[in-house]
C-alpha cells in the first residue's frame, strides 16, 4: 500500500516538478531565490512551522532566535542579492534539509529535536530568499527620498530588465496574452523560474502585516499566491518619476450625479433551480444621455481647473462603479492624458457584449501626455440584489422585490493588477463585492498589501458602520493597506426616501492605525479633491528583521469639496 | 492590457540611469541554463485587455 505521509521531499518535488536546476534533481539549492522561496514558504504554510514557539515566544526556553541569528540571516540574504549564485550558507542549509530531514513528514505534531531541526532550516532558508529579493518589483536605484537612494541589486535589477522584456515581446505579439521575458518565464505572474505558476505564483510584496501570525508575517519582499489558474495577478512597473514622499491628489468624481430607475432591468428568464433567483443588467447610456467623450472629459477638466485654487497639480481622477461604458473610459482616457497633466484616470467600466456584460475596474496610466498603460480587472463576483436593497434604493418598480436578482456579467476572467504608481508604493482596485469576498482576489491583495486600495463601489452612503467600512479596516488592519471606496451620488441619493434627508457620504477613507472616516460632497459641489500624504514607516517581520523604513503608509491629509464653476453642460443630470 | 511603446522607453530610460550590478552577466548566464522547457500556461485574457494600446484607434 503506498504511504499517504506527506514528506518535506514530497513538497519540494510537487513545488518543483522539473528539480531545482536540472530535470529530477533536488539535491542542489535552487539558483534562483524566489524559486527557493516557493519551495521553503509551501512547506512553511503546509506545515504551520511559523506558529511554533521556538520562533515566536521570546519568553520561551525553546526560544531560539536572537539579533545574531537575525544579522547573519540578512547577511546571508544581502549576500545572495549581490552575487550571481547561492551563497555557500545557503546551499549548506539546503544540502542539510534534503539530505537529513527529506523524508521528515511535515503533517503530525511533532516537538522532537529533528523536527524542530528541519523547522529552523526551512525558517532562516524562507528569511534569507526573502532579504535576497529586497527591492525586487521596484524600480532600481529609486529609495524613499535622498538619504534612502539603496544599492542596486543583481535580483531587483533582473526582474527590472526581464520586465522590459515581457514588454517588447508583446509589442511584439499584439492580441496575445504573452508571458515572461528572457529569463523569467512566468511575467508578470510570477518571478519564478522553475516553478509552473499552475502550482504557485510568488509577487513582490509591500506590506508586512503588523498584526496576526501568518506566513505573511514573514517576509517584507516575497508573496507566496496561489495558482495561477485560481487568480492571476499582473504586478505592473510604470514608474513615471514622481517622488516617493509626495503627496498624492485624488479628484473623486461621484459620477452619475443621478441614476434613472431604468438604468435596473430584468433579464429574461431564471436561474433553474428556483423561479425567483434572477438576473438584472445595468444600462449606462441611461445617465449618460447623448453625451459624447470630448464633452465628459470637458466637464472633468473643468473640474480640474476648479480646484486649481486650492491645489495643483491633481494626480488622478477617480470614478465609481460602471460610470462609464469602456468606448466611451477609452475615449476619455486619451483626452485626458493628451489635455491634462493626470498621472491615473481610474473609472468603473461596463465592457463586454450586450447579453454578456463584463463590470471592470479601468485604470489607465498617463505619462508624457500620452497613454502608457490601461488595465481592465474584472469583477470576480456578482451583486445580489435583494428585496430589501430594492426596496432600499427604490427600484421595486422596476425590479420585483420577492425575486433575488443577480447582476449579469461574465465573472470568468479572474485577474488582479498591482500597478505602481510611486517608485516605492503600490495601488490596486477592487469593485464593490470584490472587497467583501475574500476568494480570490482578498488572498492576493492580503499576500501583497498593496499600499493604497480603491474599491469602486455602486452603493449607498459610505458609513463607517456599513459593510465597506467593516471590510476596509479588515484590509487596512492585515496587510496594512489605506482603503478608499467610492460610490456615485445617484446611488446614495436613490437610498434615500423622498422628503428624508439626503446622505451626502461618496466615499469613506481607511488608513491603518485610524478610524475609519466617511466623506460628504458638500451640497451643490461636483467633486471631493482629496489629498493622501505619505510616510516611510519601518516594519517588522514575526522573526525581527525590519525593512529599513521602505514601506509607505498613506494617511487622508486633506478634504475639499470642489465646484464645477461654468454652466452645466445640457447632457448632466445633477439634482444639487 | 495592450503593449505600449511609450512604456518601454519609459521603463529602458529609467533603467539605463542606473549601472547594471556586478556580477550580472555571469547571473543571466546562469540562469539561462536553468530555465525549464516546460511551455508557460496560457490564461483567459479579456478581450478588452487583448487590445494593443498602440493599435488602438482610440489613441
Amino acid at each position: 500500500m503506498p504511504s499517504t505521509e506527506l514528506t518535506i521531499l514530497d513538497i519540494i518535488k510537487s513545488v518543483l516538478p522539473d528539480g531545482t536546476r536540472r530535470a529530477g534533481s533536488w539535491a542542489p539549492v535552487c539558483d534562483w531565490p524566489p524559486d527557493l522561496f516557493a519551495a521553503v514558504a509551501t512547506i512553511t504554510e503546509r506545515s504551520g512551522l511559523y506558529a511554533e514557539k521556538t520562533f515566536m515566544a521570546y519568553w520561551s526556553k525553546d526560544f531560539s532566535l536572537s539579533k545574531k541569528w537575525i544579522e547573519r540571516t540578512c547577511a546571508i540574504g544581502r549576500k545572495w542579492a549581490l552575487s550571481s549564485s547561492p551563497p555557500r550558507a545557503v546551499e549548506t542549509l539546503w544540502k542539510r534539509l534534503v539530505k537529513d530531514h527529506g523524508k521528515a513528514r511535515i503533517d503530525i505534531d511533532d516537538t522532537s529535536r529533528e523536527s524542530l531541526a528541519w523547522k529552523k532550516i526551512v525558517f532562516q532558508l524562507l528569511a534569507i530568499a526573502d532579504e535576497a529579493c529586497a527591492g525586487i518589483g521596484f524600480p532600481p536605484g529609486a529609495g524613499i527620498g535622498q538619504e534612502q537612494q539603496s544599492e542596486v541589486t543583481i535580483t531587483q535589477y533582473l526582474v527590472a530588465a526581464d520586465y522590459i522584456a515581457w514588454e517588447e515581446k508583446r509589442l511584439k505579439n499584439p492580441g496575445l496574452a504573452v508571458m515572461g521575458g528572457h529569463l523569467l518565464p512566468y511575467l508578470p505572474h510570477s518571478l519564478c523560474i522553475r516553478v509552473p505558476p499552475a502550482i504557485a505564483c510568488v509577487q513582490p510584496k509591500t506590506s508586512t502585516p503588523v498584526v496576526g501570525c501568518t506566513l505573511r508575517s514573514l517576509t517584507h519582499h516575497l508573496a507566496l499566491l496561489p495558482s495561477i489558474a485560481n487568480v492571476s495577478t499582473h504586478w505592473l512597473l510604470t514608474n513615471e518619476g514622481h517622488s516617493a514622499l509626495e503627496a498624492l491628489n485624488l479628484l473623486v468624481v461621484p459620477f452619475p450625479f443621478a441614476i434613472p430607475g431604468k438604468s435596473f432591468s430584468g433579464v429574461a428568464g431564471a436561474f433553474p433551480a428556483k423561479s425567483t433567483e434572477r438576473a438584472f443588467k445595468l444600462n449606462p447610456d441611461a445617465w449618460m444621455g447623448d453625451a459624447n467623450p470630448q464633452q465628459v472629459a470637458d466637464f472633468l477638466i473643468g473640474l480640474i481647473r476648479a480646484a486649481k485654487p486650492e491645489l495643483e497639480p491633481i494626480h488622478a481622477i477617480v470614478l465609481p462603479e460602471t460610470a462609464l461604458r469602456l468606448n466611451m473610459a477609452n475615449a476619455i482616457a486619451n483626452i485626458l492624458a493628451r489635455e491634462t497633466d493626470l498621472d491615473l484616470f481610474i473609472t468603473g467600466v461596463v465592457a463586454g457584449e450586450q447579453n454578456d456584460p463584463i463590470n471592470s475596474a479601468a485604470i489607465y496610466r498617463f505619462s508624457n501626455h500620452g497613454v502608457i498603460n490601461r488595465s481592465f480587472q474584472s469583477k470576480h463576483h456578482r451583486w445580489l440584489l435583494n428585496g430589501d436593497q430594492i426596496k432600499r434604493y427604490r427600484l421595486g418598480h422596476v425590479l420585483d422585490p420577492n425575486s433575488n436578482w443577480w447582476e449579469q456579467i461574465d465573472v470568468s476572467y479572474r485577474h488582479c493588477y498591482i500597478t505602481l504608481f510611486r517608485s516605492q508604493a503600490t495601488l490596486s482596485v477592487l469593485i464593490c463585492e470584490d472587497l467583501a469576498r475574500y476568494d480570490p482576489v482578498l488572498t492576493v491583495m492580503n499576500a501583497i498589501g498593496p499600499n493604497l486600495v480603491i474599491a469602486l463601489l455602486l452603493d449607498g452612503p459610505q458609513l463607517e458602520q456599513r459593510w465597506p467600512g467593516r471590510y476596509a479596516t479588515a484590509l487596512a488592519d492585515d496587510p496594512g493597506s489605506a482603503v478608499l471606496t467610492v460610490t456615485s451620488l445617484g446611488m446614495v441619493l436613490r437610498s434615500t426616501m423622498p422628503g428624508e434627508p439626503e446622505s451626502r457620504e461618496i466615499a469613506l477613507w481607511k488608513e491603518p492605525n485610524g478610524r475609519a472616516r466617511a466623506l460628504k460632497l458638500p451640497k451643490g459641489d461636483h467633486a471631493l479633491l482629496v489629498t493622501l500624504t505619505n510616510r516611510s514607516v519601518e516594519h517588522f517581520t514575526l522573526d525581527g528583521r525590519g525593512d529599513g523604513r521602505s514601506t509607505l503608509e498613506f494617511e487622508l491629509g486633506a478634504a475639499h469639496g470642489v465646484r464645477y464653476k461654468d454652466r452645466l453642460p445640457e447632457w448632466l443630470e445633477f439634482p444639487g | 492590457m495592450g503593449a505600449s511603446s511609450k512604456l518601454v522607453e519609459l521603463l529602458r530610460s529609467n533603467l539605463d540611469q542606473v549601472k547594471a550590478p556586478a556580477n550580472y552577466g555571469k547571473l543571466v548566464a546562469n540562469l539561462k541554463t536553468i530555465k525549464p522547457s516546460r511551455r508557460a500556461p496560457s490564461i483567459k485574457e479579456s478581450p478588452e485587455n487583448s487590445r494593443q494600446l498602440d493599435l488602438d484607434e482610440d489613441v
